[in-house]
This record gives structure tokens, sequence and C-alpha cells, in this order.
């Protein structure tokens, strides 16, 4: 479980985006997981206690993308049915190290929960690093699973 | 009898790949070269991406494909000219606006001509002709209208 404190840096296809530890995350590996071959978006299961909770595949733009090897997800558990996000990479960084700014993105939001991203870290000759919205976050996977 | 005296106005000629835009001077924090863009997903195409700026992160806008053209790749020459948070934003809310060139300093006074542009130049409140060239002045209502749209 995170410490609110950290943040998570979230790899996916070479893009690094941040989870806030307030989201109250998990890191779950591959082999703790009950792995989806059915070819949809949902690539993998978490069975705990009697309750599954699937987690997606995206790409850097958070579109879906089939994939097959892969090592780790990381679920948000604050709503009452967690969701998780294959990533490629996951750092749990100390609040410390990372300042946040505030970032709204412009035009119309994602989600009708709002914009997927909600602050950013720029650091010096480095393309800032986009702060995910949690709940906005997992809203949008779920809805990866409706037909469009 | 009275007198009207016109003031000049230091505006800033930003160049784009259709109408060139004229800002007041005093709406611009600081040009900038284009560089390492984070990209946003699921944002619309005329959000370039976000720029770090002072160690802020600044959304970078095209006009070019705002207008309805189509995207193309920013040149070497491609600058950005953040502009101060429009009103009624919050203080951190700059934005960045691209410039295909170097922006060129101009100083607007009363012989500088007002003219029409045609309609198909969106978020356009007005039109100067310098010189030769005709350049459109931003409507910045119409603008926030775009960039920060009512929530769902």
């Amino acid at each position: 479980m995170a410490d609110n404190r950290q943040y998570l840096r979230v790899g996916l296809q070479g893009v690094d985006y941040l989870l806030p530890g307030s989201a109250s995350f998990a890191i779950e590996k591959r082999e703790h997981l009950e792995v989806d071959a059915s070819g949809g978006i949902i690539v993998a299961w978490r069975v705990a206690s009697g309750a599954r909770a699937p987690a997606y595949s995206v790409d850097a733009d958070l579109n879906p993308l089939a994939r097959s090897s892969w090592q780790r997800a990381v679920f948000l558990q604050g709503d009452a049915q967690p969701v998780g996000l294959i990533a490629d990479e996951l750092q749990l960084l100390a609040r410390d190290d990372v300042r946040i700014e505030p970032f709204r993105p412009l035009g119309p939001a994602a989600t009708r929960s709002g914009h997927l991203f909600g602050g950013a870290w720029v650091r010096p000759g480095h393309a800032p690093m986009l702060v995910f919205e949690p709940r906005v976050l997992a809203e949008y996977l779920r809805h990866l699973e409706s037909p469009a | 009898m009275s007198s009207v005296k016109h003031e000049a106005v230091h505006a800033l000629e930003v160049p784009t790949d259709s109408l060139p835009l004229l800002l007041p001077s005093a709406c611009m924090a600081e040009v900038v070269s284009l560089a390492n863009l984070a990209r946003v997903p699921r944002s619309p195409p005329w959000l370039l991406g976000v720029l770090g700026w002072r160690l802020r992160p600044v959304p970078v806008v095209s006009y070019d494909v705002l207008s309805g053209n189509a995207p193309r790749k920013p040149g070497p020459r491609a600058r950005v000219v953040v502009l101060y948070p429009l009103p009624g934003r919050e203080k951190w809310e700059f934005v960045g606006l691209l410039s295909v060139a170097e922006p060129q300093s101009r100083v607007i006074d009363a012989d500088i001509a007002s003219v029409t542009v045609q309609a198909s130049f969106h978020y356009i409140a007005a039109a100067l002709k310098i010189g030769e060239r005709i350049a459109g002045i931003p409507d910045f209502d119409a603008l926030a209208r775009v960039l920060y749209p009512p929530q769902r």
C-alpha cells in the first residue's frame, strides 16, 4: 500500500506519468494475477476475497493496447470497484523529491468526471510529467470496457 | 473644441501558417523556444502539448489547428509565446501560443488601418493592415470559451 506522501512513476510505452500516493494504489506482480487470454482490453484480473478487479493495458496515449509481455500492474483502490493499469515501469518517488505544480488540460474534459490530469512535475531539460487524477483515470479505464 | 489623443500601443506580431496574430505586449510574459513538450492524451489536436516554463507546466496551443487547419510539425524556427492567464483564470494558468517563427515587435498607432478578414479566420476580434500584411487581433473571450469550456 502506498504512503500518501509518495508518488508512483508509471511508465507507459516510454512516457512517464505520476500517480499521487493519496490515490491508494497497490502494485501487483503478474504471477499474482489471473491472466486473461481472451484478447480483449482486459489483460488480467486480480482476485481477492471473491472479488475480481480488471487490469487494462493502454499505450502512452491511453489507447487500448494488446500485449502479452508485461510484469506488473498498479491497482487504484479508492473506489468500491478497484481497477488496474498494466505498466512498463513503476517507481515510488518520495514527495520531497517531486515538486508538483497545478495544471489543467485545455479543451473538453476526457470523462464526465473531469480531466485526466491535475498537476505536472516540471524539471529543467525534461518534458513535464503529468499527474493523473486517480478517480478520473479509474473512470476512464472502466469506460474502455464499454463498447463505443 | 475637443480632441482625441490616440496613444500608440506596443504589440507583438506572431507569425502563424494562416493569419499572423497581433497581441498586446502587455499580455505576453515571454517568448521561448519550443522544446520538450509533454503530450496530453485525449486532448484536442490544437493542444500541442505541455511546455516546462520557469518550472511551471504551460499548455501550448496552435492557432492554425484551432482555426481548422491540419496539424503541421513545427519547424526549427518555431517559438512559443507565453501569455499571462486570461481574465478570470487562475494565476497559474499561463497559455503558450505557437509561433512558426520569431515574433516581431510592432507599434500600433492611429495610422494603421482596420480591415475585415474572412469569416474562416476564427477567434479574431479585429484585423489591422500592417504594411502589406493583415494581422488578426485575437478575440480572447472566444478563445477562453474554447480553451476552458464548462465541464459536462
